[in-house]
C-alpha cells in the first residue's frame, strides 16, 4: 500500500519537486558566485565589515525561495486530488481514509524534507569555504525561519485545497497568510534564534490540519 | 478523535497567531505620538532645561524651577552646551564660571552617548577587527578578523583561514596576562570614522577585565585591575575627542562606571536606579557637567555630576502613556493578552506573552462566550462535545471566539 | 438469500430542504438494483451515503455487514465504485493507474484490465486526461473488472458515452456479474440501458419511493392506457387509481396499477367517454416517465 501511495504522490510531484530544487541550488549557487565576485573585486576585509559591521544581508535572494517550494509542491500534489472531487477515489480505497491522507503529507513531508536538506547544507557548506563558521552559522541560523515557513505553508495548502466549502477556505487562506508572516518579521541576522522552537512547535500545530478538511468531507460537506 | 485533535490543534495555532496579529493591527491603526522631552543641565544657571516639542506649536523650553522661555531665552542661558549657536552669531562669552573658554575646548569636552535597550540583547556575530590603533594616516580595516574561545584566533578575510603565527603570539601574552580563556564579553568601536582606535576591551571567563590593542603592529594587552564584586553585563565603548574615558561600563546589578583612560579607574556615577531593560541611557558631556538621563516610556530622570563625579541635581517628570489614554484603554478592553515578537527591549525575535495589567477585557470576554452558547444552541449542537471551544473562548477572548468560528465544529 | 446492502430508514436533508424520508431498501447477492429518479431526485445522495461520503440525518445503512458511515478497509476491497463522469486520476496513463490499484488488492486480475485496455485505440503514454469519454469508461470498467469486488456501486455510468460504448459496458457488466454472481448498485439517466441490466429496480421521486420491485413485477403491474375523448373538459385526478395521465389533443394516456376493468369502471362512474380504450405496451422508459411525469 505504502509503495502505491508513494508511487502516485511521486508522479504528482516529481516534476515541479525537481525543477524547484533546480532553482533552489541555483539561487544558492548565484548568491555564492556573489560573494566570490565580491571576494575578488574588493578588499576581502572589507566584504567582512560589511557582513559583520554593517550587518548585511548577503542572501536575501533566497528568503521566499522555500516557501514558493512549499506552496507549489503543495498545489501539485493536491489539487489533482480535489478536481472532479476525486478525493473521493482516494476515501475509497481499502485503507483507513486517515492513514492515507497522513501518508500523502507525509511523502509530501518527506520530499520537501529533503530537497530543503540539500538546499540548507549545500548554503552552509558554500557558507563554510568563504567564511567562519560565526557567519556561516549565523546565516543557517537566519535561513531557518524561512524554511519552516515553507513546510507549513505546505500543510497548510493541502489544507486549504482540501477543505470543501470556500466560504472557509477564504478564512483559511487569511489565517495561513498571518501564520506565515510570523516567519518573515526579522530586522536582523539570526534574530530568530531564541524561538526557532517554538516556530517548529507552531509548524507542527498545523502538520494534521488536513485531517479536519478530509474528516469535513466525510461527513458530507459537499 | 485525530480529526479533532486536528481541529484542536488548529485553534491553539490560530489563537496564538491571531494574539499576535490583531494587537499589532490595533496598534497600527489607532497609534499616539507621544513626545518625549529633552534634558539637559545648564552650567551656568545650574538649572535643567527641558525642551518639550507640542503639537502644533513650537517648541517649549523650561527650567527645572519651572520657569518658560523663548528660544532665544533658552540658547542665551546655555552657552556652554549650545556654542555652536553663539560662535555663530558672536555671542560667546569668553568665560564661564571663572574659566577662560573657547570653541575648541567646548567641542573637545563635548560629547553625547545613547544607549537603548535593546543593546542588551541582540544577535553578535563574535568576530572582531583589531585596527592599528595610532595609524601614521587614517584608520584601516585590517586584513583579519579575530574570535576568542580556547585561544585567540586570527581569521585572514582573503583565504579564510587562520593566521597561526600571529593567533599563537597573541594568545600566549594574553596568558602570560593572567586571561583565562574564553571571553565573556568584547567591547570596541569597530569603524574607520574616526581618528584613533582603542582597541577592545575584554571579559574572560572569571570576569576579570583586560584591554588589547595593536599599537605599530605590536600587540599591546593589559590587565585592568577591577573590585572583585563588580561584574560586567555590558561596555559601550566611544572616540570622544576629550579622551577622558574609554568606556561605559555597566554591572550586574545595573551600576554605571566610566573608565578613566589616565590611569584605568573605574568611575562609579552616582546612579542607583537604572533599568536597562526599560530605560534608555543617555550621558552628555559638557566641559562642567556631565548629566545622566534615564528615559522610559512615560517617563524621564536626569542627573548632573560634577568632574569630582558628585550628584549636584536631578529631574525628574511623568507623563501619561499611551495605555492611559482612551486608545490604550480600549486596548484592554479587548484584548486579555497579546504577544509581541519584536519587543522594544531586544532585537532578536521572541514570542513575548504580554498579560493585561488590568480585568476589563472580562466583560468582552464574558459576551463572546455567552454568544458563544448561543451560537451552539442555534445550531442544535450539544454542550458536552463544545467544551473545548467554551473554554478557549472564556480563557482567551476574541481570539479564541474567532478561531472556534474558523475552525466549525459542526455536528453531523 | 443473503443481503449485501441494507438500508434502513434513511432520511436526508440539505439544509432544510427534504431529499427524502425513512427510505429502506435491499440489495440481496447476485441481483442487479437501478435508482432511477430526474435529477435532484436523490441518487447521487443514496450512492453517497452508501460509500460512506454522507452522513445521513437519520438512518442506516449497511454494506457487507458493515455500516456504511465507518467502512473497514476489508469490506471497501469488495466495493468497486465508478464515480459519475469516470472521475479518475487523469493526470496518470493506463499503466500507472493499473500499477497504483494493483497494490490495493491482493486478488487484482491483471489480465482482465489489458483485457479491455487491448481494445482501446491510445499511444501507449498517453495520460487519461487526453482520452475520450468512452475510453475513460472503458479504463474505468477495466479498473473495476481487475478489483473484482463483491459489490458494484455505479454512479451514472453511461453518462456521455455514445451508444456503442454504452451497449459494450453493459453487455460486459451483465454476463460477467451473472457468471460471478455479483451484486450491483446503478443509477442512470438513460433508462434503456438500464433496461437492458437491471434485475430489480426503484423510482424515485422528489422526497419519495414511487415504486421498488423487481422490474418484471413492475413491468406487468404498472400499465399504460391510451383511449380518445372528444368533452373539452375532463374530470380526470390522480388518486389511488389513475397514477398519472397526459392528454394530448384527443388522445389521453393514462398510467395505472389497476386492471383494464377497473380503469374503465372508474372512467365511467366519473362521467368520461372513452373511445378505443386499450391497452398499451411500454418501455421502461416509457413506464417511468408515466410514473413521474414529463415535468
Amino acid at each position: 500500500m505504502w509503495k502505491s501511495i508513494v508511487y502516485k504522490e511521486w508522479i504528482k510531484i516529481r516534476r515541479i519537486t525537481i525543477i524547484l530544487f533546480i532553482l533552489g541550488i541555483l539561487v544558492i549557487m548565484g548568491i555564492y558566485s556573489g560573494v566570490r565576485h565580491d571576494l575578488v573585486l574588493t578588499n576581502a576585509e572589507l566584504v567582512w565589515v560589511k557582513i559583520l559591521i554593517m550587518k548585511d544581508v548577503y542572501f536575501t535572494l533566497l528568503k521566499f525561495i522555500p516557501l514558493i517550494i512549499g506552496l507549489l509542491v503543495g498545489f501539485a500534489q493536491f489539487v489533482p486530488e480535489t478536481i472532479d472531487k476525486r478525493i473521493k477515489l482516494t476515501l475509497h480505497l481499502p485503507v483507513n481514509e486517515e492513514t492515507v491522507v497522513l501518508k500523502m503529507i507525509g511523502f509530501g513531508l518527506f520530499s520537501l524534507s529533503l530537497v530543503y536538506g540539500i538546499l540548507l547544507l549545500s548554503f552552509y557548506s558554500l557558507g563554510s569555504y568563504y567564511f567562519p563558521y560565526e557567519i556561516a552559522g549565523t546565516s543557517l541560523l537566519t535561513i531557518v525561519p524561512w524554511f519552516m515557513a515553507g513546510l507549513a505553508a505546505y500543510f497548510l495548502v493541502a489544507f486549504i485545497i482540501m477543505e470543501p466549502i470556500w466560504k472557509y477556505r477564504i478564512f483559511y487562506i487569511i489565517f495561513g497568510t498571518a501564520f506565515i508572516s510570523l516567519f518573515f518579521k526579522g530586522g536582523t541576522v539570526g534574530d530568530y534564534t531564541p524561538v526557532l522552537f517554538t516556530l517548529l512547535l507552531l509548524v507542527m500545530l498545523s502538520s494534521i490540519s488536513t485531517l479536519f478538511s478530509i474528516y469535513r468531507f466525510r461527513k458530507g460537506e459537499l | 478523535m485525530i480529526p479533532k485533535l486536528s481541529r484542536y490543534f488548529l485553534i491553539i495555532l490560530a489563537t496564538v497567531v491571531l494574539s499576535q496579529v490583531l494587537p499589532a493591527i490595533y496598534d497600527n491603526l489607532f497609534d499616539v505620538r507621544i513626545n518625549t522631552p529633552y534634558v539637559s543641565f545648564g552650567a551656568e544657571k545650574k538649572v535643567f532645561f527641558i525642551y518639550n516639542h507640542r503639537e502644533g506649536k513650537g517648541p517649549a523650553f523650561m527650567d527645572s524651577k519651572g520657569e518658560n522661555y523663548t528660544r532665544d531665552q533658552y540658547l542665551n542661558a546655555t552657552p556652554s552646551e549650545n556654542y555652536f549657536y553663539h560662535i555663530k552669531n558672536g555671542t560667546m562669552p569668553d568665560s564661564i564660571n571663572g574659566i577662560r573658554v573657547d570653541a575648541r575646548l567646548l567641542q573637545r569636552e563635548s560629547f553625547n552617548q545613547m544607549t537603548f535597550p535593546f543593546e542588551f540583547s541582540q544577535p553578535e556575530y563574535k568576530l572582531y577587527p583589531l585596527l592599528e590603533s595610532a595609524p601614521e594616516a587614517e584608520l584601516v580595516w585590517p586584513k583579519d578578523f579575530f574570535r576568542i574561545d580556547d585561544g585567540i584566533q586570527f581569521i585572514d578575510a582573503r583565504s579564510n583561514h587562520i593566521d597561526e603565527a600571529k593567533s599563537v603570539t597573541y594568545t600566549g601574552i594574553m596568558k602570560k596576562a593572567g586571561f583565562v580563556f574564553p571571553a565573556t564579553l568584547v567591547a570596541g568601536m569597530p569603524t574607520v570614522m574616526k581618528q584613533w582606535d582603542d582597541g577592545w576591551f575584554i571579559t574572560d571567563k572569571e570576569g576579570s577585565l583586560f584591554h588589547l590593542k595593536m599599537v605599530k603592529g605590536e600587540p599591546y594587552f593589559v590587565k585592568i585591575a577591577k573590585p572583585e564584586n563588580l561584574k560586567i553585563k555590558k561596555m559601550v565603548c566611544n572616540s570622544y575627542s576629550s579622551r577622558e574615558f574609554y568606556t561605559t561600563v555597566i554591572s550586574d546589578d545595573n551600576r554605571i562606571y566610566l573608565l578613566r583612560s589616565s590611569d584605568y579607574k573605574l568611575m562609579e556615577l552616582p546612579i542607583d536606579d537604572y533599568n536597562p531593560n526599560t530605560q534608555s541611557l543617555q550621558i552628555m558631556g559638557t566641559l562642567f557637567y556631565k548629566t545622566v538621563v534615564l528615559i522610559s516610556e512615560g517617563s524621564i530622570k536626569a542627573y548632573a555630576i560634577d568632574r569630582k563625579y558628585n550628584k549636584v541635581a536631578e529631574y525628574a517628570r511623568t507623563w501619561p502613556v499611551k495605555a492611559d489614554m482612551p486608545v490604550g484603554k480600549i486596548f484592554t478592553y479587548l484584548f486579555p493578552f497579546s504577544i509581541e515578537m519584536q519587543p522594544a527591549n531586544s532585537h532578536f525575535v521572541h514570542f513575548q506573552v504580554n498579560t493585561s495589567h488590568s480585568w476589563r477585557w472580562i466583560y468582552l470576554n464574558l459576551l463572546l462566550l455567552a454568544l458563544s452558547f448561543v451560537i451552539i444552541k442555534r445550531q442544535d449542537r450539544k454542550l458536552s462535545s463544545n467544551i473545548f471551544d467554551l473554554c478557549i473562548v472564556a480563557l482567551t477572548g476574541i481570539f479564541g471566539f474567532i478561531a472556534v468560528n474558523i475552525f466549525a465544529n459542526k455536528e453531523y | 438469500m443473503v443481503n449485501i446492502v441494507e438500508c434502513k430508514n434513511l432520511t436526508h436533508y440539505y439544509g432544510k430542504k427534504l431529499v427524502y424520508e425513512n427510505l429502506s431498501f435491499n440489495i440481496k447477492k447476485g441481483s442487479i438494483l437501478g435508482l432511477l429518479g430526474k435529477n435532484g431526485a436523490g441518487k447521487t445522495t443514496t450512492i453517497n451515503i452508501l460509500n460512506g461520503f454522507l452522513t445521513p440525518r437519520s438512518g442506516n445503512c449497511f454494506i457487507l455487514g458493515e455500516n456504511s458511515r465507518n467502512l473497514s478497509p476489508a469490506v471497501k476491497a469488495k466495493i468497486g465504485f465508478l464515480i459519475e463522469g469516470h472521475v479518475q486520476y487523469a493526470f496518470m496513463d493506463i499503466y500507472q493507474i493499473e500499477k497504483f490499484y494493483s497494490g490495493f488488492f491482493p486478488g487484482w486480475k491483471r489480465d482482465a484490465y489489458f483485457d479491455l485496455m487491448s481494445k482501446l485505440k491510445i499511444t501507449p503514454r498517453q495520460k487519461i486526461a487526453s482520452m475520450s469519454c468512452g475510453q475513460r469508461s472503458q479504463i474505468a470498467l477495466g479498473l473495476l473488472l481487475a478489483q473484482d469486488p463483491e459489490l458494484f456501486v455505479l454512479d451514472d455510468f453511461t453518462l456521455g458515452l455514445d451508444p456503442g460504448y454504452r451497449r459494450l459496458f453493459i453487455d460486459y457488466l451483465k454476463e460477467y456479474a451473472k457468471a460471478e454472481n455479483k451484486t450491483i448498485f446503478t443509477t442512470s439517466h438513460i433508462i434503456q440501458d438500464m433496461e437492458r441490466l437491471i434485475d430489480d429496480v426503484m423510482i424515485m421521486d422528489y422526497n419519495r419511493v414511487l415504486a421498488y420491485s423487481s422490474l418484471t413485477e413492475f413491468m406487468t403491474s404498472f400499465k399504460q392506457y391510451n383511449f380518445e375523448v372528444e368533452q373539452t373538459h375532463l374530470p380526470l385526478e390522480k388518486d389511488s387509481t389513475i397514477i398519472n395521465y397526459e392528454r394530448v389533443k384527443n388522445t389521453v394516456e393514462l398510467y395505472s396499477y389497476a386492471s383494464s376493468d377497473q380503469v374503465r369502471f372508474w372512467l365511467n362512474t366519473r362521467g368520461i367517454q372513452s373511445k378505443n380504450f386499450r391497452k398499451v405496451e411500454m418501455s421502461l422508459e416509457d413506464a417511468f416517465i408515466g410514473l413521474t411525469g414529463k415535468y
